[in-house]
């Protein structure tokens, strides 16, 4: 009954953490599109901070 | 309002199983990132950025129109895409008073030059409302890059209206609490039903919208709730506006805040809005836009368009020499309306300094300039020679709205 329980317990955490939206970025890793520098937050940072010049867009 | 950083303002955040902008906003993923934005996709930085429009919806027709047909022909002439308003005041103030926004067009050039190039800067873009915080408080995403059928409250919609609104409304002035509609989490479109996309082209200021709030929407029953409300209950020529017993202290504006055309916007914006309203001189306003607390009771020059016959009166930034950064020196009519207009300060409370009083006086105590209180109580009022020693230049604008002749004979006077 206990190792059941255990692999419940386990299952169950697994699930969670699969299932919890959580509030990671996903980098797309494709800098030649829109989309690819846009959701990476990583790309446009290091755009900042090259090229000094504030992002287009936003409007 | 947080301040974003600069790559913060442009950043689509994928969460969860979110994999790409799709997930985010589907209708408009469809469309594509440079059939509005121009650019070119795929390429390197500076090529891909070559010619990129920020912000498409400028060109609402081409952009927007092709879903939001019926939307976007109504609104390239609503209130907030023309400031028929601001258009009537600049018109009046050069032309003369029986003249409205129509006759805008005819004004000098450098003023209409000035007005689309200033004025019209935040004035305002779909994308301004419904997709990032406006240009006046220098952009950013609100969602993602996500379509919001409806405004941000703070980012949006406070964001422009920040300096009266947002002040009165969030109770930032000193001493003041937040309006009472605040505190029960009531959101600007609790109140505003009016369309915000309607034409507005009949309206020659926001106050001959249709379908304007009203407190009788929702205060109907409260005529006899106590002897104040049925000895002051507002009607047309008759009464008091409810303001006048229900507002705090609210912004006053003097001076004004145009910039020479050569200079760049965005110090106009960092240096337009002046030093901390403790610190205004209200007497000089010298060196731009100044705002300070202040509440006055006038007289209700236009009582066709307002209920009662006192209102609260704010002054509103604007000299007779207001455009000269422009290039044209003096407003021609500049006496033909006043200086303090009509105000509809979003700072409501049941109980204000108004209504509050000690225990064993009058009813009226706190209000009328009459018995041992009157002399706190003029200070309330607006009176002609309050205007002639603070403001001479703008004595005779303000004549149809100080209460000197309008208040009872047995009433201490200033």
């Amino acid at each position: 009954m206990k190792k059941i329980k255990l692999i419940a317990i386990v299952l169950i955490s697994l699930l969670w953490t699969a299932c919890d939206p959580g509030n990671e970025t996903v980098d797309l890793g494709d800098p030649a599109t829109c989309e690819g520098c846009h959701t990476s937050e990583t790309t446009l940072k290091l755009y900042a901070q090259a090229g000094g010049s504030e992002p287009t867009g936003g409007g | 309002m947080v301040p974003l950083e600069p790559w913060e303002k442009v950043f689509i955040k994928l969460v969860g199983n979110q994999k790409s902008y799709a997930d985010i906003d589907e209708a408009h993923a469809l469309i594509g990132c440079v059939t509005c934005h121009g650019g070119q996709e795929p390429a390197e930085f500076e090529e891909a950025h070559e010619g990129v429009v920020r912000d498409p919806s400028i060109m609402a027709e081409s952009n927007c129109n092709p879903c939001h047909k019926e939307i976007v022909e109504t609104n390239v002439n609503s209130m907030h895409s023309q400031l028929w308003g601001e258009q009537t005041s600049i018109a009046q103030r050069e032309l003369g008073a029986g003249v409205d926004h129509n006759s805008f067009d005819g004004l000098p050039a450098e003023l209409t030059d000035g007005f689309d190039r200033e004025c019209m800067s935040c004035h305002t873009t779909c994308g301004q409302c419904h997709i990032s915080r406006p240009n006046s408080a220098a952009g950013g995403f609100i969602d993602r890059h996500k379509f919001k059928k409806t405004p941000d409250q703070t980012n949006n919609c406070l964001a422009c209206h920040g300096s009266r609104i947002a002040t009165d409304y969030e109770g930032h002035l000193e001493g003041n609490k937040p309006d009472v509609h605040y505190m029960q989490n009531r959101s600007c479109f609790y109140c505003h039903k009016e369309d915000m996309h309607a034409d507005a082209s009949g309206s020659a200021t926001r106050y001959h919208l249709p379908d304007l709030p009203k407190c009788v929407d929702c205060h109907s029953d409260t005529y006899d709730a106590n002897l104040y409300h049925t000895m002051h209950w507002p009607e047309e020529g008759k009464g008091l506006s409810c303001f006048v017993c229900h507002s705090q202290p609210y912004n006053n504006c003097n001076s004004c805040h145009t910039k020479n055309p050569d200079g760049d916007l965005s110090e106009w914006w960092q240096t337009g809005y002046g030093e901390s309203t403790t610190e205004t001189d209200v007497h000089t306003g010298a060196g731009g836009y100044k705002e300070y607390p202040d509440f006055k009771i006038g007289y209700n020059y236009n009582q066709e368009l307002h209920d009662g016959e006192f209102i609260v009166v704010r002054h509103i930034p604007v000299v007779r020499d207001g455009y000269s950064p422009w290039g044209h020196d003096q407003l021609a009519n500049y006496d033909v309306r006043p200086t303090w207009e009509y105000s509809s300060p979003h700072n409501i409370q049941r109980f204000t300094a108004q209504t509050t009083i000690a225990e064993g006086v009058t009813c009226g105590s706190s209000c009328h300039a009459i018995g041992d209180s009157a002399s706190v109580n003029l200070e309330k009022y607006l009176w002609q020679s309050d205007v002639d020693e603070d403001y001479p230049d703008e004595s005779i604008a303000n004549m149809p709205v100080v209460i000197d002749e309008k208040l009872p004979d047995t009433w201490q006077k200033r």
